[in-house]
């Protein structure tokens, strides 16, 4: 009799923990490959894979990301890779620009300052064309840089929260040589205490 | 002579590179942050602030969004976003705005996975050294870890 009251007893207590470790994780995800046409960036399609996430959180409290929050990818021969950080993919594709800023603008600027006010001002228009053509390499490299943060930083952020009953788009970077099965975002909790982790699969 | 224009060298560099260092003051309802820029570029720079009377420290990024050409020409006012990850968990996402280049000031507000507030501004150095315990400045001044992991 003792056993049995023993074995209802912790049959009880280990499908209540499940239950309660489930539904603490009401979040419906699933992810798909963007395809290459929906990158509008060539150096970032060069290097990376983007998955589209779709997040969806049910439960009746807000679900937290913290600083010790991590993505990882499961990939398709069972290994498991850490996620690079937004900085480092952004480091990876942008171009240089403070030297070509340093080297041709700056120069640039003096060089038309020179001119304009040596020839008092009768080659304004001349001092302003070196500015502009001096200035070109530069801002050519700050707008590619311009488009490649906004598209890591902007579009589709991974959000510090899920709020209860909102869906939420995330573009996911991972390398392009690797196939992903699985994505797992670690470390998100209720209350910042309590961590679990959500595993994501391809949707089907 | 040469001792002359030696000593005009180097009032002209530490006056120059004086400058360069800014400061950003970071409150809530409940505390308050002090930091400054680890590097800085075109568009983007490294932060990195401390919680006042406390180990907690904060580091990460400022993206700014110019939207017209020749942005580092532009004195207008540009927006962008700041990601801060703290060593205590956490994240606090803010907009901010840019008023003059080279982040030298800017001003925005933000919120953390709480919902509470947060207000960004600049601050003088002379604010920023009397609200600084020297001793943590030290040591969070030379720590390179990363709080924003993906």
């Amino acid at each position: 009799m003792k056993k049995f009251l023993l074995l209802v007893l912790s049959l009880f207590v280990t499908t209540t923990f499940t239950f309660a470790h489930n539904a603490g994780m009401n979040l419906d995800a699933d992810f798909t490959q963007a395809t290459p046409l929906e990158f509008s960036q060539k150096n970032l399609e060069k290097q990376y894979k983007a998955y589209k996430v779709t997040i969806r959180n049910n439960s009746v409290a807000p679900v937290l990301l913290s600083s010790d929050s991590e993505i990882f990818f499961v990939l398709k021969n069972g290994s498991v890779i850490k996620s690079e950080t937004r900085k480092q993919i952004y480091k990876k594709t942008r171009k240089a620009d403070r030297g070509k800023y340093c080297i041709f603008a700056i120069p640039g600027k003096i060089a038309s300052k020179v001119v304009t006010y040596c020839t008092l001002y009768t080659c304004a228009s001349l001092g302003t064309g070196i500015d502009l053509a001096m200035s070109a390499p530069a801002d050519l490299a700050i707008k590619n840089n311009v488009k490649i943060s906004k598209e890591v930083f902007y579009e589709n952020p991974l959000p510090i929260k899920f709020d209860t009953n909102s869906q939420y788009n995330i573009i996911i970077y991972a390398p392009k040589e690797f196939d992903i099965e699985e994505i797992v975002i670690s470390n998100i909790s209720y209350d910042l205490k309590e961590m679990y982790e959500l595993r994501i699969g391809a949707k089907r | 002579m040469k001792k002359n224009i030696i000593l005009l060298l180097i009032c002209f560099i530490s006056v120059f590179s004086s400058g360069c260092t800014k400061y950003i003051h970071a409150s809530c309802a409940t505390s308050d942050f002090y930091g400054t820029y680890k590097t800085r570029d075109l568009i983007n720079a490294e932060v990195i602030m401390y919680k006042k009377n406390s180990n907690i420290i904060c580091n990460g990024e400022i993206f700014l969004r110019p939207d017209k050409k020749l942005y580092y020409l532009i004195n207008s006012p540009i927006d962008g976003n700041i990601d801060l990850g703290c060593s205590d968990k956490t994240l606090i996402r803010a907009r901010i705005t840019m008023t003059k280049p080279r982040f030298d000031k800017l001003n925005g507000n933000g919120y953390d996975q709480l919902d509470n507030l947060y207000s960004f501004e600049t601050i003088s150095g002379k604010v920023f050294r009397q609200n600084i315990d020297k001793r943590q400045y030290k040591t969070f001044k030379h720590n390179s870890q990363s709080n924003l992991k993906y």
